[in-house]
């Protein structure tokens, strides 16, 4: 744990102090992300304007880390721009300091639908699947036996027993009862 | 990360800290004032998050803008040893009717810049303003 979070940790037991450093922080954060998205795009603020139905004055406020007067509409709008979806939700405060903690380009960078690898690749790729390794798993289960470590450790443990019922059985059958018993434990 | 400094003067006192302490500050305004800081010790040479930091009639000095009950203005500037990645708080100032209260803010923060490149021992490590918003009044 760094020196910003436990600061923080302790800081934000006091509601309003958490609420006015959180609120500012959103404010600053969609302010940056806006000309972070903007400058990947390579667009100037008059392009992005265009792009998303607005005049270059209001991209050059909505860019300012001042500006807090946003709009879910108006984000849409700028999140379709960008090819992007516009996510808003509830968070809990440790969500948000670890947002504060990596507050950075990198983190505030986001690709567009059409270069989103989810979407270039195949499925099975998409969900890591090894078609023939897995046609491989259901042959072996269907056509012979196989066993995991469990398994083989509960055939050993039953083979053991078996074997020792049959001694005693044979030991009765030769009148020597009086044997004394085996004593068997099995770790599990 | 960028480094942040206080700057203290000829007696010593970090006189940020001393603004701070005798500033009437709501604890929301605290809170923003605090994030703006932690903004611009994260933010990269690529990162200036824009509007953060305002430019003022003297060419070295920028200050932030606080905005709540009373609008906060630390009187900030570049350096003053490594101009690439240190801050360093000069002065502590208001704004009233987008006037600065003092008038002459950036003229003090100006003449404490130059005296600080003379002196360079006249710094220290920014501090926290107040740790403990619970104290906050």
């Amino acid at each position: 744990m760094n020196d910003l979070t436990k600061t923080l940790q302790q800081s934000f037991k006091d509601k309003e102090y958490r609420h006015g450093y959180v609120d500012d922080f959103s404010n600053v954060s969609i302010a940056t992300q806006i000309k972070v998205l903007r400058e990947q795009h390579n667009w100037t603020q008059e392009e992005l304007a265009k792009e998303a139905g607005m005049l270059q004055p209001r991209i050059s406020a909505m860019e300012n880390v001042n500006y807090s007067a946003w709009s879910i509409k108006i984000l849409r709008r700028l999140a379709e721009a960008f090819d992007l979806t516009l996510r808003v939700s509830f968070e809990n405060f440790s969500t948000r300091v670890g947002d504060i903690e990596k507050f950075s380009r990198k983190d505030l960078e986001r690709v567009s639908f059409e270069k989103d690898q989810f979407f270039q690749k195949k499925i099975e790729e998409t969900l890591n699947i090894d078609l023939e390794e897995e046609n491989q798993k259901l042959h072996s289960l269907v056509y012979g036996k196989v066993f995991n470590i469990d398994e083989i450790q509960e055939q050993q443990k039953t083979a053991i027993l078996d074997a020792y019922k049959s001694k005693q059985k044979s030991l009765q059958d030769q009148d020597m009862t009086k044997t004394p018993a085996l004593q068997l434990s099995m770790g599990g | 990360m960028i480094k942040l400094f206080d700057y203290k003067d000829t007696n010593g006192y970090n006189v940020m800290q001393t603004w701070a302490d005798t500033m009437p500050m709501q604890k929301r305004d605290r809170g923003r004032l605090d994030n703006r800081i932690d903004i611009l010790e994260r933010a990269e040479a690529n990162l200036l998050p824009p509007g953060l930091l305002h430019p003022t009639r003297c060419r070295h000095i920028m200050h932030l803008v606080v905005k709540g009950q009373v609008t906060l203005c630390p009187m900030i500037c570049r350096g003053t040893v490594d101009f690439q990645n240190e801050f360093t708080f000069l002065f502590g100032a208001t704004e009233k009717d987008r006037k600065y209260v003092p008038k002459n803010a950036p003229k003090i923060a100006d003449n404490n810049r130059e005296d600080l490149k003379l002196h360079t021992q006249y710094r220290c490590k920014h501090e926290r303003f107040n740790k403990n918003p619970a104290t906050i009044i």
